[in-house]
């Protein structure tokens, strides 16, 4: 038993959204969307999703990596590529 | 995994965690970086290490300056190769271009000093490109081009089908090393096409780890921190069991062949194998000449042993000391994580590695090693074998240590110097000095070979080195040339010599010879300078104490006749010289 609840999915991507920009852990929260940081363009969304495969393990298709443009998109998509 | 002996099990690093290894030493935070990228890939490890050195990068870090052409967007590989930069305990300082012209006008355009390493990634088959001959040959001609352009060794890299690196110098280029990365090392896919629309074909998570790993061997061994020495566990590493333990005490258990012939590859390639292992002596010796005499270790496999009842700690260190070779250069195998943790904790340099028990795996992790595989690649140097070389110096060291006086340790030396010409036959040794000296180095200017067979100064020599215990081979390079800028002074470009035969009175004599040769040319006096670089700390007081005297940034040096008749500097005590290859400048 622990003292707290484990951060929802989309808190802990959004974390790993800022670290792998370069930016502060209050710059991203779960409803962040590319189009709102500057540093999320296409070279920053590779490297967010080759991040994400790493950190849990899960490889994404070119239409879910096309269409996963927010923090509140790529944790779905974690969560259903953990599912399956 | 084989890094994480301390403490065994798997575990997810986090920043503190990082911060702590960064502080003990670069093989603890290697280790640990290891693990991150493991755990969250080389984009996680590398934010993780950004924010542990956020105060400042870790102590002992080696800046490399890497020059980076590839086929694809590079920028893909920044993490990759921080990361695999960090493990080595390097700073990997990239440029980075995409295309052929590009790296051309790049290489063209550099100011100031130019790279240390250059790095190219044109794959010419499977996912990133066609397979043709033109291609092949245009990326070779690229690779030869910048080598002569920078000064600096070019790595070429291929993925192939092959199970273990494979690493070879160019057979027209020798500054050029190209090495095969198995696709297996990338998981099987090298490469990743998703992004194709975008950025094209560029290197899967797994492919750029593989690609980051062999540039940052590849820079560690020209900043001076490739393997040398593999120092060996014996007992459940080389054989099955414990020589001292159950109803055949004594015997060893099978030989674990995989292990044992990884060992004798780099053996025969030029490393120097070691075995340090809790025993009784005289059980090792008699289970090692069983094996010998059964054919299968070849006899001398190891080149000195440490055996005993000391901590493994110790009998590693006995190992350094016979063969005066540093923790840095060292890679230790043991079954037994404890045994890891006392060295790793004895000398944070060394790259430890723990078997976990299974000697077969750890050969084929010792076999997928690009560090390993590029130290094999340069094969066995000329002349003496190294592990004979460190043999000779510990014997040296010994002699010196038994008489505390300098000149009659000179003496008893008896050091026989002859100087040879820098020519086609001779510029690859000189080459592989100018690479490698980091301590008896004057400056920084570290032609490659190209550039040493093109030069063509009477004044520029190698010397060979011989003494009581053996011959040393060619341990030393000057480099020197009528000055541009004073009438009547030669000026010294550059002067290497070994870290293996330090302290002899040899750069001295190289210096002497150096004068010798000036004054029958007519000149009257010797010019040079010293920077300050990293390691060189012996270089900056080699000019002072041969009697230079100092100008600004220049020394200086009349020729004149010494208090023997001969020029300045004098020639050392007990060392003779021989310089049967003087030509007179025309």
């Amino acid at each position: 038993m622990t003292d707290t609840a484990p951060a929802p999915l989309a808190d802990t991507v959004a974390g790993l959204v800022a670290s792998v920009l370069g930016l502060a852990p209050d710059a991203v929260d779960a409803a962040t969307r590319a189009a709102d940081l500057d540093a999320w363009d296409s070279l920053g969304h590779v490297r967010i999703i080759l991040a994400l495969e790493s950190r849990y393990g899960v490889a994404f298709s070119m239409e879910e990596i096309a269409a996963a443009d927010s923090v509140a998109r790529l944790a779905d998509l974690v969560e259903r590529a953990r599912a399956a | 995994m084989w890094w994480q002996f301390d403490p065994p099990g798997e575990s997810d690093p986090d920043v503190p965690t990082l911060r702590r290894a960064a502080g003990r030493a670069s093989s603890a935070l290697g280790r640990a970086l290891r693990q991150a990228r493991r755990r969250r890939g080389a984009i996680g490890a590398r934010a993780l290490l950004r924010e542990a050195t956020a105060d400042g990068p870790p102590p002992n870090i080696v800046p490399v300056h890497v020059f980076l052409a590839t086929a694809y967007e590079a920028a893909v590989l920044e993490d990759a190769l921080a990361v695999a930069g960090a493990i080595r305990g390097l700073d990997l300082r990239v440029t980075a271009v995409r295309g052929v012209a590009e790296a051309r006008a790049a290489a063209g355009g550099i100011d100031g000093p130019g790279p240390d390493v250059v790095a190219l990634s044109f794959p010419l088959d499977g996912a990133a490109g066609a397979a043709d001959r033109a291609g092949e040959a245009m990326i070779r001609a690229l690779a030869a081009d910048l080598a002569a352009e920078t000064g600096a060794p070019v790595l070429r890299l291929d993925f192939g089908a092959g199970p273990v690196p494979i690493a070879r110098a160019d057979a027209e280029a020798p500054d050029v090393t190209r090495l095969h990365l198995p696709e297996a090392a990338a998981g099987g896919a090298p490469f990743d096409t998703r992004f194709a629309a975008s950025f094209g074909v560029m290197p899967s998570t797994a492919g750029a780890d593989a690609l980051a790993d062999a540039i940052a061997a590849f820079a560690a061994r020209r900043a001076g921190l490739g393997p040398k020495l593999i120092v060996a566990d014996l007992d459940d590493t080389l054989w099955a069991g414990a020589l001292g333990e159950g109803e055949a005490a004594g015997e060893p258990g099978a030989l674990h062949r995989p292990f044992a012939e990884a060992l004798a590859d780099f053996r025969d390639r030029g490393l120097v194998l070691a075995a340090a292992s809790r025993n009784a002596p005289e059980d090792v010796a008699a289970a090692l000449s069983r094996l010998e005499a059964a054919g299968a270790l070849p006899p001398g496999f190891f080149a000195t042993l440490a055996v005993g009842w000391r901590d493994k700690d110790a009998l590693v260190a006995e190992v350094l000391d016979t063969l005066g070779l540093a923790a840095e250069h060292t890679l230790f195998l043991d079954d037994d994580p404890l045994n890891c943790a006392r060295v790793a904790a004895r000398f944070p340099a060394m790259d430890v590695r723990w078997t976990e028990g299974d000697s077969d795996a750890a050969a084929r992790t010792l076999r997928a090693d690009p560090a390993l595989a590029l130290e094999a690649a340069a094969g066995p140097a000329a002349g003496p074998s190294r592990a004979e070389r460190y043999r000779l110096r510990a014997e040296v060291d010994r002699l010196r240590d038994a008489e505390p006086d300098p000149r009659a340790f000179l003496e008893a030396l008896d050091t026989h110097v002859t100087l040879r010409p820098l020519d086609r036959e001779t510029a690859g040794r000189a080459a592989e000095l100018a690479r490698r000296v980091n301590q008896m180095v004057l400056t920084d200017a570290r032609p490659a070979r190209a550039a040493l067979q093109d030069r063509s100064s009477p004044f520029d020599f190698l010397a060979e080195a011989r003494d009581i215990f053996g011959d040393h081979g060619q341990v030393g390079l000057v480099l020197a040339r009528p000055d541009p800028e004073r009438a009547g002074a030669v000026r010294l470009d550059n002067l290497f010599l070994s870290c293996r035969v330090l302290q002899r009175g040899i750069e001295t004599a190289m210096l002497h010879a150096l004068a010798a040769r000036a004054a029958l040319a007519g000149f009257t006096a010797l010019a040079g300078r010293v920077e300050a670089l990293p390691r060189n700390a012996p270089a900056r007081d080699l000019l002072a104490s041969a009697g230079f005297g100092r100008g600004g940034a220049d020394w200086h040096l009349t020729i004149e006749a010494g208090p023997d008749g001969g020029v300045r500097p004098p020639l050392p005590p007990g060392i003779t010289l021989h310089d049967t290859a003087w030509r007179a400048p025309t």
